[in-house]
């Protein structure tokens, strides 16, 4: 069957295509990172299906029960199904990194590569941004951001958004600056091409790698600070299923049920860990240098 | 050596714009806030009188500008103002937590050199057998742990199960420990990858054969002419781990309840005690910034071949 799925793929793409594909799919540090992801992403789109019990409400006569038949990973305080909620944590995780990735992206690519492009002042004003905003750690970013807007879903969103913008559009500018100077783009200049239209169809398309190999790596990243905001309080906000704050609660009763923080935890570093070797694994491939 | 000074010099002197943007940055905090800033800066109980004469004290009235003036004027003086909560100077509260925060990034980055540069080595010394396909697995396992996670697990091990050591707190050496532990690990996995990939170079190079083609003990050329070689990378990524965990160590202080910056910051803004968040927002930042120019310059100083500008 997946072999099968495999020849119709190959079968639609190009020759120099193909031998990427295959090239892809022989990494092996991606099928292991590529597993991982998916099956994170599997629980935070099908929660609602899979998980066994409502994550919100418990029966406070089950509070703190070890693990058994009944409740996979044990229950929490409040007598709530670890496994459900651990299985809901990943829908959360799942929507912060989704949302702030994308904005960063967005966000940092455009800026980054219209600096790239336009040069001049634009470029200079861009890139100090993107200089003072680099000089604070990332944790640093999300604390300042929590500190003026408040915890929250949206919040942490934005947050991990703003910290990660400019390292997207360093990147981007980078390599926007590099594509500039190729002589193809030389050609589309000369045969009259508008600026625009030079940027989106020629420079923008092959400046993508370096993103798409960074975003994956920054998810891993994103996912971490996340659930250490959560941690912290400054975060998602109880009763939300979330790994970080599951955490958190979990520090009371450390001793009678380590259960209760095992398993979120667990969940975490396998999801981060799926991210990493995925950005690992895509950056070999895609990232011809690293051949040389 | 007049070359190095001159990027040094240099180097300071390109780190000011930034340096002025995150006083900026922490400054305008205040006034990004919805409300009245005079009343972030006046204790909960304070009476409508007192809040105006805290807006009139703190010239709160006055052009944002000039405002900005007097707050880095006070900083250049170290005055950070007074906590709204306790009353204390806040420069009172931020030095001890500071120097906390220093001794465990200390010990925290001394575990990680040791730590990474052994297992890296190790690695590079036998590649693609088990032993550095473990050692590498370990740690990207390592780079992907959430940090607060790997301190609950010291704890369970080390205080709950062996009963060897205090899960939390602060006041003696032992308390240092395991924080310091957590911070050192995640640390280590990082320094780790980088020393195997710098060595695995150096090991290729023709110095090193030749060395080798000389006779030379084994040890003297790992040692000797390759370890202080592929050293040069390894010491600029301590230096950078150095500085995030002076930044970052807010989730290990919290896990750990040790008195340190991030735990005090954390614990105002909790708190709405703006004015010590405000001054250790800006002290972690110059700290961080100043961290990362020293870096730098050292590798400058260490690699004659970096391209000085």
């Amino acid at each position: 069957m997946i072999s099968l799925i495999e020849e119709l793929i190959e079968r639609k793409l190009g020759k120099s295509q193909v031998r990427m594909w295959r090239r892809l799919r022989r990494n092996r540090n991606i099928k292991v990172g590529g597993v991982l992801v998916l099956g994170f992403i599997f629980m935070g789109l099908l929660a609602p299906w899979i998980s066994p019990y409502d994550p919100l409400r418990g029966k406070l006569i089950e509070s703190l029960s070890p693990p058994s038949w009944k409740h996979l990973f044990g229950t929490d305080i409040q007598g709530r199904d670890i496994l459900s909620r651990v299985i809901w944590g990943a829908r959360t995780s799942m929507i912060v990194a989704f949302f702030s990735i994308a904005i960063a992206v967005t966000a940092g690519t455009l800026a980054g590569s219209v600096a790239g492009f336009l040069g001049g002042w634009v470029d200079n004003v861009v890139s100090r941004v993107v200089d003072i905003m680099l000089a604070l750690p990332d944790i640093l970013l999300a604390l300042f951001v929590a500190a003026i807007i408040g915890p929250g879903l949206e919040n942490v969103i934005l947050a991990i958004a703003l910290y990660n913008f400019p390292q997207f559009a360093r990147i981007s500018r980078a390599s926007v600056i590099n594509i500039k100077q190729e002589d193809y783009i030389e050609a589309a200049k000369a045969i009259g091409e508008r600026d625009v239209s030079v940027l989106l169809r020629y420079i923008l398309p092959n400046s993508l790698a370096p993103v798409i190999v960074h975003a994956t790596l920054r998810t891993a990243a994103s996912i971490l600070t996340a659930a250490g905001l959560s941690f912290l309080g400054l975060g998602v906000q109880p009763p939300t299923p979330e790994w970080g704050a599951m955490l958190s609660d979990a520090r009371t009763y450390l001793v009678t049920a380590p259960y209760v923080w095992i398993f979120p935890g667990l969940a975490l570093t396998l999801t981060a860990l799926g991210f990493n070797l995925l950005g690992d694994g895509l950056n070999d491939v895609l990232n011809p240098r690293i051949e040389v | 050596m007049a070359n190095v000074a001159r990027y040094a010099l240099g180097r300071l002197l390109l780190s000011i714009p930034t340096l002025i943007g995150v006083t900026i940055l922490v400054f305008l905090m205040i006034h990004f806030l919805p409300g009245d800033p005079a009343f972030f800066l006046a204790p909960p109980e304070a009476t409508l009188e007192e809040v105006e004469r805290i807006r009139k004290s703190l010239g709160l009235d006055r052009p944002l500008y000039e405002q900005y003036v007097t707050f880095i004027t006070n900083v250049l003086k170290g005055e950070f103002g007074k906590s709204i909560i306790t009353g204390h100077k806040v420069s009172e509260l931020l030095w001890p937590a500071y120097m906390n925060t220093l001794i465990l990034s200390v010990f925290a980055i001394s575990i990680s050199i040791i730590l990474g540069i052994s297992l890296g080595v190790l690695a590079s010394l036998n590649p693609n057998t088990l032993l550095d396909q473990t050692v590498m697995s370990v740690s990207l396992i390592g780079v992907s742990m959430p940090v607060f996670w790997l301190g609950l697990l010291l704890i369970e091990l080390f205080a709950v199960k062996l009963r060897l050591l205090p899960a939390g707190g602060s006041g003696s050496p032992a308390h240092l420990i395991l924080p310091s532990l957590t911070l050192g690990i995640l640390g280590s996995a990082y320094i780790a990858r980088v020393t195997r990939a710098s060595m695995l170079e150096v090991l290729n190079r023709d110095y090193v054969r030749t060395a080798r083609a000389f006779g030379l003990p084994e040890w003297r050329v790992i040692l000797v002419y390759s370890l202080r070689n592929a050293l040069i990378p390894v010491i600029t990524v301590a230096g950078l781990i150095f500085g995030y965990m002076m930044a970052g160590a807010v989730l290990t202080e919290s896990v750990f309840a040790y008195p340190g910056l991030g735990r005090l910051i954390v614990n105002s803004i909790f708190a709405r005690d703006y004015p010590v968040v405000q001054a250790g927002l800006l002290v972690i930042s110059i700290t961080f910034i100043l961290v990362n120019i020293g870096v730098d310059i050292l590798y400058a100083f260490l690699n004659p071949k970096v391209e000085l500008r």
